[in-house]
């Protein structure tokens, strides 16, 4: 389902960075760990195609990415790819709601795949640990933790194939990143989807199917 | 898109409300001074029609215009009946209408003329002066009102009036022994006319008989009025008068004779030349006043460039976000323009708006004190023009954060 060969990157000022070839299957939760300057999230980055690909070779749901046009992969990140940031992950002046619907804003065929918006957004805040009265909230009354949940709840509307999320714990506590990572793969869809998480914390590594150690390279 | 965009832009209002204030103030500040130099122009044009030429002494042909149509500054010379009556007699002469100014009634001007004024003289589109109330008989003891200053004094026919001496009514003397009584008013004709207070040239000749050099030596209070011979009430001189040709082929012609003319310097002016003498003159303060407000857009489009750069900066993580949710960096380089659209109509619709109130008070001035109507429309075509080609430099002019956006987008990482 997602395959990659060969990868490698190289930022104009830094050295090559070698990426571990990958074979995801759908339903599998996948935890890439290492530490910093390994290149985690760089790795993330290439699959979410915000950066183009330099060597290698990287297919997802029978999409290559080699030789892509960058708006190519935009829209197909838009149609296919949730993304969490490590944190602020929120834009300040849209309510809950609006930041959540971000999601489907920019893909029709997302769009399509939900039938009643505002069920599907309390849905996935219910399953998350959040009321349904944060909606109309402004994301600055939200603690860290409800504002990743919330981030969650974004890339998941729409239920894209792949859920990317780059260091989704670094600011919550040791009990909080357990809750939270536990109402994440309750949330998920294991027949439709394939999480990638991106983590240095390995206390979070019994939850996953796999874990990758970029340190291990 | 254009909710998220909604949002962003609100999100920042302050610094996008000082940009559109400064893009409208410089907006209206162009389009007034466009709309009062046509609607000016226009009005100016509009209030003489059917003369083709005003005979006056040799002076400036504008002033000269000013002065006999306008109402706006004093005649400095006057010519002799004698010129007139020489005139009468030229073949080409279809028609002529002399006039006498100087006096004055209330804050309104006095012309001295004859019932043809209101026949020959026309205004706008050829159009006739009518008369709301009373007639155009204008014998020796009677007066006609403009339809302002019958308005204002709130007259009736039959009202009687002592004119005063001089053209400013509180600092000159009343012509007390002698009143006119009204006989007619005028219609509104939304031109200088309206201000004026017609009497007849003998009438006028009569209430200056007992006065030598601006003074008064008798009164007429101990004549006989009807013993006065009426030799005695045929003036001496005028200010001017309207002349209709047979033929406007022969203005050129008239106009050399009269330059040629031995007896007294006078001179022929065709109204609208003098119009278009007194548009060149007054273009070039114009025209540098236009390159000013040219000049102010200009800044204020280059504050609203450096305004949507400047937030750049602060908007990367919206930006950031907006592309991992799967928005390509033209999508973000699109929203970047549309802002710039966005301010500029907001700006341009609220300049137009200003503008038509200033219009509306500026023409409400203009027919206070000059009696000049002017038509403002709300967007005329050459408007259209003028704040289509600024918001297309608006346009333009965001293309640079638009490229900026795009290029800092197009490899970002989602850190």
């Amino acid at each position: 389902m997602l395959t990659s060969e060969n990868l490698a990157y190289k930022f104009a000022d830094g050295p090559e960075l070698k990426f571990p070839p990958l074979n995801a299957q759908i339903g599998e939760k996948i935890l890439i760990t290492g530490s910093s300057g390994s290149g985690k999230s760089t790795f993330l980055n290439l699959i979410a195609g915000a950066i183009k690909l330099q060597t290698g070779k990287l297919i997802f749901d029978e999409f290559n990415y080699n030789a892509q046009k960058s708006y190519v992969i935009d829209k197909f990140r838009a149609e296919k790819i949730g993304y969490v940031f490590q944190t602020l992950n929120l834009i300040p002046f849209l309510s809950v709601f609006e930041n959540i619907t971000l999601s489907i804003k920019f893909s029709k065929k997302r769009a399509a795949k939900v039938n009643n918006v505002k069920d599907e957004v309390k849905r996935l805040l219910i399953s998350l640990g959040l009321a349904e009265n944060v909606l109309e909230k402004k994301t600055s009354n939200l603690s860290i933790g409800q504002q990743q949940r919330v981030a969650v709840c974004r890339a998941l509307l729409g239920s894209p194939k792949l859920f990317l999320a780059d260091e989704p714990t670094s600011a919550l506590d040791n009990e909080s990143s357990k809750k939270f990572m536990k109402e994440l793969f309750q949330t998920f869809d294991k027949n439709k989807q394939i999480i990638i998480i991106v983590s240095h914390d390995l206390r979070l590594a019994d939850s996953f199917d796999r874990v990758i150690n970029f340190n291990n390279v | 898109m254009f909710k998220l965009f909604i949002s962003s832009i609100r999100s920042r209002w302050l610094p996008t409300i000082l940009i559109v204030s400064c893009l409208v103030s410089s907006i209206v500040l162009l389009l007034s001074i466009e709309r009062i130099q046509n609607g000016t122009k226009q009005s100016f044009n509009y209030s003489i029609s059917g003369v083709d030429s005003i005979i006056g002494p040799r002076s400036s042909s504008v002033a000269l215009v000013l002065y006999t149509i306008f109402h706006v500054g004093k005649p400095t010379n006057n010519i002799t009946y004698k010129t007139l009556e020489y005139l009468k007699e030229r073949d080409d002469i279809d028609w002529i209408v002399p006039i006498a100014l100087g006096d004055s009634y209330d804050e309104f001007r006095v012309i001295a003329t004859n019932s043809d004024y209101f026949e020959k003289i026309k205004f706008g589109n050829n159009k006739q002066i009518e008369f709301d109330k009373g007639n155009d008989s204008l014998r020796l003891n009677n007066t006609i009102f403009g339809a302002d200053v019958a308005k204002k004094l709130n007259s009736n026919i039959g009202d009687r009036i002592n004119i005063v001496h001089g053209s400013n009514a509180e600092m000159g003397i009343e012509h007390d022994d002698f009143s006119f009584e009204l006989s007619g008013i005028l219609k509104k004709t939304g031109t200088p006319i309206d201000k004026l207070v017609f009497i007849n040239l003998q009438g006028y000749e009569l209430v200056h008989l007992g006065w030598r050099s601006g003074k008064k030596i008798f009164s007429l209070k101990n004549q006989d009025i009807n013993k006065i011979d009426s030799n005695q009430l045929i003036p001496k001189t005028i200010t001017a008068a309207f002349v209709g040709l047979k033929s406007k082929l022969t203005i050129f012609n008239f106009q050399k004779d009269i330059r040629e003319y031995l007896e007294e310097p006078i001179s022929a002016v065709i109204p609208s030349l003098a119009l278009s003498e007194l548009w060149s003159i007054v273009g070039v303060v114009d025209k540098g006043f236009k390159l000013l407000s040219w000049i102010v857009i200009a800044i204020s489009l280059i504050a609203m460039v450096t305004l949507i750069i400047n937030s750049l900066e602060s908007r990367k993580r919206e930006m950031l976000i907006y592309r991992a949710n799967g928005a390509s960096p033209v999508d973000l380089s699109l929203m970047v323009v549309i802002e710039a659209i966005f301010i500029g109509l907001v700006s341009i619709i609220l300049a137009l708006i200003f503008v038509s109130l200033i219009s509306y008070f500026a023409s409400f001035q203009l027919s206070i004190y000059f009696g000049i109507s002017t038509n403002f429309s709300f967007l005329t075509v050459n408007e259209a023009v003028i704040l289509s080609i600024i918001l297309l430099a608006g346009v333009l002019s965001s293309l640079i954060p638009a490229i900026i956006t795009y290029r800092k987008n197009l490899n970002q990482t989602f850190n």
